[in-house]
């Protein structure tokens, strides 16, 4: 897919990254990337691929924006307070890359609608508040054949792994049944979310360029109340009931 | 036997510091399930009970939801590991947060 003069214009230094260049500029205007919740994280996730010239986001997410929303879900603004999270999106990211072509749906993943949703795209950001929709997408890319990025956070710290059917370890390996510890609601810092978002959509320019090494099998954990970082590496589970051998 | 054991997310909330070094009486004569990894957090979790244990146990046993890592190697919840001195545990219970 080549590029126009605006796009070689608006992409410029972003091309001189060593090993992406205009061949890996044309990938990413190629590929279609689905975000699910564009929350504290999906909303950094989506705002970083539209800049970087993605061709096409698919985003999912139920509800209309809430005060509570604002300390962190930066495509929402105060205006749109009561209307559609995605739809807010959409518009936001559109102001930045008039060139995306974004779809969105209103509703978050679910069993009826997982396989369409992870369909559409190339490869998915995973950002969603519970792992019940965690699972379900893992189990779904994984039964596609497409790469998951599943990033997380909680308080000051974050997770991020990216699992690659057939050759890494899934979600299931390492969380086989939603936790009873996990709650819903959580203690979240923008800037810590945020942070998260920006390394999934690194993570996604990455598979989508060939550019870099991507955190398949190693699961990056970082606390950022004092910075430490930790990257692990996982092991696929033999007797993992969603990739394993059954 | 001195190990360093790390905690991230809400271990670290519940264990109330980033990482603690700690001291076990071992030796070689010691059986090797007492030497383990698993053995040892079990072991931290039941003296400190409390939401330390909620988080790490389930019936008694270390989570299965665990990611429980020596040098930086992810190891089995439930097959003993044998630690030596001045390795560095790891313990990240998994977290959702997103939206």
């Amino acid at each position: 897919m080549d590029l126009t003069p605006e796009e070689r214009a608006t992409y410029e230094w972003q091309m001189w990254v060593l090993g992406l260049g205009e061949e890996g500029q044309a990938m990413l205007k190629a590929a279609t990337v689905l975000v699910t919740r564009v929350g504290g994280i999906g909303s950094l996730a989506a705002y970083e691929l539209a800049a970087a010239g993605l061709g096409r986001l698919v985003l999912a997410h139920a509800g209309n924006i809430k005060p509570s929303d604002l300390n962190r879900q930066l495509l929402m603004t105060h205006e749109a307070l009561g209307t559609s999270r995605v739809e807010c999106a959409s518009r936001r990211l559109r102001e930045l890359n008039p060139r995306l072509d974004v779809i969105t749906h209103a509703e978050n993943v679910n069993a009826s609608n997982v396989e369409n949703l992870v369909l559409a795209a190339d490869l998915v950001v995973c950002c969603v508040p519970l792992f019940e929709e965690r699972l379900l997408l893992n189990a779904e890319c994984l039964r596609q054949g497409k790469p998951m990025i599943d990033c997380a956070m909680y308080e000051l710290s974050g997770q991020i792994t990216t699992i690659l059917p057939g050759q890494t370890a899934c979600l299931a390996c390492r969380v086989p049944v939603p936790p009873a510890s996990w709650k819903r609601e959580f203690p979240v810092l923008g800037a810590v979310a945020g942070t998260m978002g920006c390394l999934g959509a690194l993570e996604a320019i990455k598979l989508i360029t060939g550019v870099g090494e991507p955190l398949g099998n190693r699961l990056l954990t970082i606390d950022m109340r004092d910075m430490r970082l930790r990257t692990v590496q996982v092991t696929k589970r033999v007797d993992c009931e969603v990739c394993g051998a059954k | 036997m001195r190990v360093t054991v790390e905690y991230f997310g809400p271990a670290r909330e519940v264990a109330g510091v980033g990482s603690e070094v700690i001291e076990r009486h071992s030796s070689p004569h010691t059986p090797c399930a007492e030497r383990s990894v698993q053995s040892l957090i079990c072991q931290i979790a039941k003296e400190r009970g409390g939401r330390f244990a909620m988080l790490l146990l389930t019936d008694d046993k270390l989570s299965r939801s665990l990611v429980l890592a020596v040098n930086d190697r992810q190891v089995s919840a439930d097959e003993e590991t044998e630690l030596h001195d001045g390795d560095v545990v790891t313990i990240i219970p998994p977290v959702s947060g997103g939206a």
